[in-house]
């Protein structure tokens, strides 16, 4: 043998021979699908109760099996990886955390520390990439929504995970994926809207609604869905269902299109916003009216109308950021730098916002009003 | 130390491939964190620090290209003597041959780190690194006429999926990410554009020693700017990307900010994940490129400084390659690494710029110039 072909065996022997220490059967893994991060309480020796869900991926190709399509595991810990090591000691197979969907965090934990305690843990993992979603859960041990009940998928993080598809038609929850959560996050300081998941009882599904309002790190607060709706007019791009009401008259508006606007400017030298949002949609119904939509005058009114409760609901979404919560997780502070950093730099923004004035201008439009005048 | 390389090579390169040339030695591991340092220093506005750079870069490429035709049958090293005079000429070549190395050594080291964090966790990370050096030698021996033919094979393979890799970063950028423009004045942005112009590592490499083997030197320049334009654009929008999807304040806290970015892609629905993957050809390819011609650059420089009869390349290859292993090991963590290539960059100015800019200029005045300019 010449000494080419022998270096050449060499190489394809090394070449070959890397694979073997890392070798790993796909089949032999045990994928995470979900991360769920609880408390213990102050005086445990461990910080955290944390709980893996993991696929049985034998079950989710055979889907006539009546078998769990995922096990559960919860260790308590001092740290995420401490509790998937011990975890790791009850399963047979290498965890792998290549495929995580879903990473939800507990009241307690989220009010007790910094979030970027557990978030470290996932933006450092090399095997986990950056576009889970990440929600909050209130009122009870985060671990719970795992054994609630789902509608349509097998478990529930499918579920979950397969309502993040709607997002883009409901108004009334924050939507972020992860590197949008994580980039506002840290751009904001510590303040940020993020998801909520409420749970209802074991055997009921879960409701995906409303916002976990994040101040200096910690969770500081919970929003309605219908606050929620209010701040997705500022920093959301979801179609909101719209239901206004005069006298005994009602009428509900869906949005297809909409734009906001956050213009920072000074009024006697004092620092001042205004909000301007616009809208086209269709009159989805009318309820208790006898007005013809046919007429442009009383398209006219009814879009006043329209202006005016989305006007309601964009001042009530400003007035709990800044009176309530004290945190500016509606882009105030952002729209203030983009277009004047000299200024901005110069204020104590957390003592600004809560007291700066701002005004809320409205246009909505009827673009459609269906197939009935 | 004379020695004309053309009488002894026979195969001459049509000009044009001097743009897939470039391309490939200067696209190399830098793409993936390159971004991080510019954002350190120039935040958002790190795109303009690219074009104004990029502006410099295309002179400099300019004066390269004349200084190359001024002596069309020589390399770089072999002018250096005649024009700065022998000692300083030799002192010059040395300085180059140590700053070559120290930036193969961090290469070499950064393929090492990724290998094992992101592919081959359980693999001895000599393994990887004696694969890489052992298919990069008998190229780098066989002279510059294999390399770049190693180069233009392995062209579509690398642009193609980066620029994959782009159209799926652009689509999920949003442009608000990069405002407030030049939040902190124009010296940040200055100070990115110098950090820039010592990026392109292999710059020197192609235009100064490649010329003594083109059918048509004096056709050079035009392929030249194209090779160099090729290369902002790419480095352009892979920055972009990262700025636009991660958000400047995630792109500080990331190692590799281009793996975050693909890794954030999803496209709710749609089977395919895991778009992150598709840099790791890139990344080999350009890795495996641009340390074949610093072997090269290393092997033959050595060659020409102690005179040897160039039958020797090839064990100065070998030990090189030994040589860059052993002290990959000297280097105590990652941390140090990326804080030399902070250095091999701020002094990649003196290399890529300031000696050839002043060569030429010396040259100029000396009235030197090669036998067949």
């Amino acid at each position: 043998m010449n000494k080419n072909k022998a270096l050449g065996l060499i190489i394809i022997l090394l070449l070959l021979s890397t694979g073997c220490w890392d070798a790993q059967d796909i089949s032999q893994r045990a994928f995470v699908n979900a991360v769920v991060v609880d408390a213990l309480d102050d005086n445990s020796e461990n910080k955290y109760k944390i709980t893996l869900e993991i696929i049985k991926p034998e079950t989710i190709i055979r889907r006539d099996t009546r078998d769990e399509a995922t096990i559960i595991h919860t260790a308590e810990a001092k740290s995420i990886a401490d509790a998937v090591e011990q975890i790791q000691s009850r399963i047979s197979r290498p965890i792998s955390f290549g495929h995580i969907r879903l990473v939800l965090m507990g009241e307690e934990v989220s009010r007790r520390e910094s979030i970027m305690n557990t978030l470290d843990y996932f933006i450092r993992h090399p095997d986990i990439a950056v576009r889970f979603r990440i929600a909050f859960v209130q009122g009870a041990e985060a671990r719970e929504v795992l054994y609630a009940k789902p509608s349509f998928e097998r478990f529930m993080t499918a579920e979950l995970v397969a309502m993040t598809e709607l997002e883009p038609e409901l108004a009334t929850l924050r939507t972020a994926p992860f590197n949008e959560f994580i980039g506002n996050l840290l751009g904001n300081k510590g303040t940020e809207l993020a998801p909520r998941v409420l749970i209802q009882g074991k055997d009921e599904p879960v409701i995906r609604n409303g916002g976990a309002v994040l101040k200096n790190w910690k969770l500081a607060g919970w929003l309605s869905a219908e606050e929620t709706q209010g701040a997705n007019w500022l920093i959301g791009d979801a179609n909101a269902v719209v239901v206004a009401q005069e006298d005994n008259e009602s009428y509900t508006y869906k949005v297809d299109k909409q734009s906001a606007k956050i213009i920072p400017y000074t009024k006697d030298g004092e620092l001042a916003f205004r909000v301007e949002v616009k809208t086209d949609g269709i009159l989805r119904q009318k309820n208790n009216s006898k007005l013809d939509v046919s007429q442009p005058e009383n398209l006219a009114k009814i879009e006043k109308l329209f202006s005016r409760t989305i006007n309601n609901q964009v001042s009530t979404a400003i007035e709990s950021a800044q009176v309530n919560f004290k945190a500016d997780y509606l882009g105030f502070g952002q729209a203030l730098r983009r277009k004047d950093p000299a200024l901005f730099k110069t204020l104590n923004w957390d003592q600004v916002f809560p007291t700066v004035p701002v005004e809320v201008k409205v246009k909505a439009r009827i673009t459609r009003f269906g197939m009935t005048t | 130390m004379k020695k004309d390389i053309k009488s002894m090579i026979q195969d001459k390169i049509d000009p044009r491939v001097l743009t897939v040339a470039l391309v490939m030695a200067i696209i190399e591991f830098e793409i993936l964190f390159f971004t991080k340092r510019l954002v350190n220093i120039a935040g958002q506005d790190a795109w303009m620090s690219i074009i104004l750079g990029g502006i410099i870069l295309l002179f400099t490429t300019y004066f390269l290209v004349t200084l190359a035709l001024r002596f069309p049958r020589e390399n770089f090293f072999q002018y250096l003597p005649t024009v700065w005079g022998k000692p300083l000429g030799i002192l010059i070549t040395l300085g180059y041959l140590v700053f070559w190395f120290v930036f193969s050594v961090l290469l070499l080291e950064e393929f090492s780190y990724a290998t094992k964090t992101l592919f081959l966790r359980e693999t001895p990370v000599l393994v990887p690194m004696l694969a890489l050096l052992l298919a990069v030698i008998p190229i780098a021996a066989y002279g510059l006429i294999s390399v770049i033919r190693s180069f233009q094979l392995l062209f579509p393979f690398l642009m193609v999926l980066l620029i994959l890799a782009i159209i799926l970063g652009l689509s999920k950028v949003e442009l608000s990410k990069f405002l407030p423009l030049m939040e902190n004045g124009p010296v940040p942005v200055l100070k990115g554009a110098i950090y820039f112009l010592g990026v392109p590592q292999g710059l020197i490499g192609i235009i100064l020693f490649l010329t003594p083997f083109l059918s048509k030197p004096d056709k050079a320049l035009l392929p030249a700017i194209s090779g160099i334009s090729i290369i902002i654009c790419t480095v352009f929008f892979f920055m972009a990307t990262s700025i636009g999807v991660l958000g400047v304040d995630y792109v500080k806290i990331a190692v590799w900010p281009g793996i975050d970015t693909l890794g954030s892609i999803q496209f709710p629905g749609f089977p395919v994940e895991r778009y992150e993957l598709w840099l790791t050809l890139p990344w080999l390819i350009g890795v495996f490129t641009t340390t074949t011609l610093m072997l090269y650059l290393i092997s033959n420089g050595l060659i020409q400084v102690f005179n040897f009869d160039l039958k020797y390349r090839k064990i100065a290859a070998y030990l090189i390659a030994a040589l860059l292993i052993a002290v990959t090991y000297v280097l105590p963590n990652y941390a140090y690494t990326l804080k030399f290539r902070e250095y091999i960059t701020i002094l990649g100015l003196s290399f890529l710029h300031l000696i050839p800019w002043l060569t030429l200029i010396i040259a100029l005045l000396r009235g030197k110039r090669g036998q067949y300019s």
